[in-house]
């Protein structure tokens, strides 16, 4: 199901129209927005929206999500290949201090 | 009829569907007010579940515009902490003196208003899951 989001910048409010079908013009009057209210229509379950720079946009969240995991991960791997390095360790002597530090 | 009030046995099914939805939310925006409209009813009690994507910050509560409840994950300040909140029905703690709060501002004909305020400057996408009861 589509939902449409309505951002009026000049008086800091938003509108979230969750069954995505109320009318445009009408709902800008119901809630007293401005005229240059953006409008963004979100038919993908996975996006969502922000507000960069004043502009209303929709981006992946899910694929947003699973970058920043895989970015963590690299991050953690790197440490723990340099760890190794600088201790001379294999992989069995470092999992063994991990358990060991618990 | 309205959730609470006392019905013949069997006749359930009588009570208003409650309306399941959801929303999101830029954490860093400014504080203001987010309408939530196309429920199809006005609404007298919400619970609602939010989270910020890839962060720990959590919370679950509810409201009937008037008193708000929720249980709010304060992992981000302490480990396996949670924190009552009697004020707001959202409470997203992201960090030591950071987080982003929600309480129910109104019930409107077709929906709800969140008046949302902050303590520091929380980021993130909040995203919100949302049962809206007649």
């Amino acid at each position: 199901m589509s939902q449409k989001v309505y951002w009026d910048n000049v008086n800091n409010k938003e509108v979230v129209d969750v069954s995505g079908a109320k009318d445009q013009a009408a709902l800008i009057a119901e809630f007293g927005l401005d005229a240059g209210t953006q409008v963004l229509e979100i038919t993908n379950p996975d996006f969502a929206h922000e507000v960069v720079g004043g502009t209303l946009q929709s981006f992946d969240a899910k694929q947003r999500g699973i970058d920043a995991a895989t970015a963590r991960e690299t991050a953690r791997a790197g440490k723990e290949t340099a760890v190794k390095a600088k201790l001379g360790l294999t992989d069995q002597d470092f999992d063994d201090l991990k358990e060991a530090l618990g | 009829m309205q959730v609470g009030d006392i019905t013949k046995q069997d006749a359930s099914v009588q009570l208003p569907v409650p309306f399941i939805g959801s929303f999101n939310r830029d954490a860093s925006l400014a504080i203001g007010t987010q309408a939530v409209t196309g429920v199809g009813f006005k609404p007298s009690y919400v619970f609602v579940q939010a989270n910020i994507n890839n962060d720990a910050a959590m919370s679950f509560g509810f409201s009937d515009a008037v008193s708000d409840k929720a249980k709010s994950d304060n992992n981000n300040e302490a480990a396996s902490d949670y924190q009552d909140i009697s004020t707001q029905c959202i409470h997203l703690r992201t960090g030591s003196s950071i987080a982003l709060r929600g309480t129910i501002q109104s019930f409107d004909a077709d929906g709800f208003t969140v008046d949302w305020t902050k303590q520091g400057a929380p980021t993130g996408t909040v995203v919100l899951n949302f049962m809206a009861f007649k």
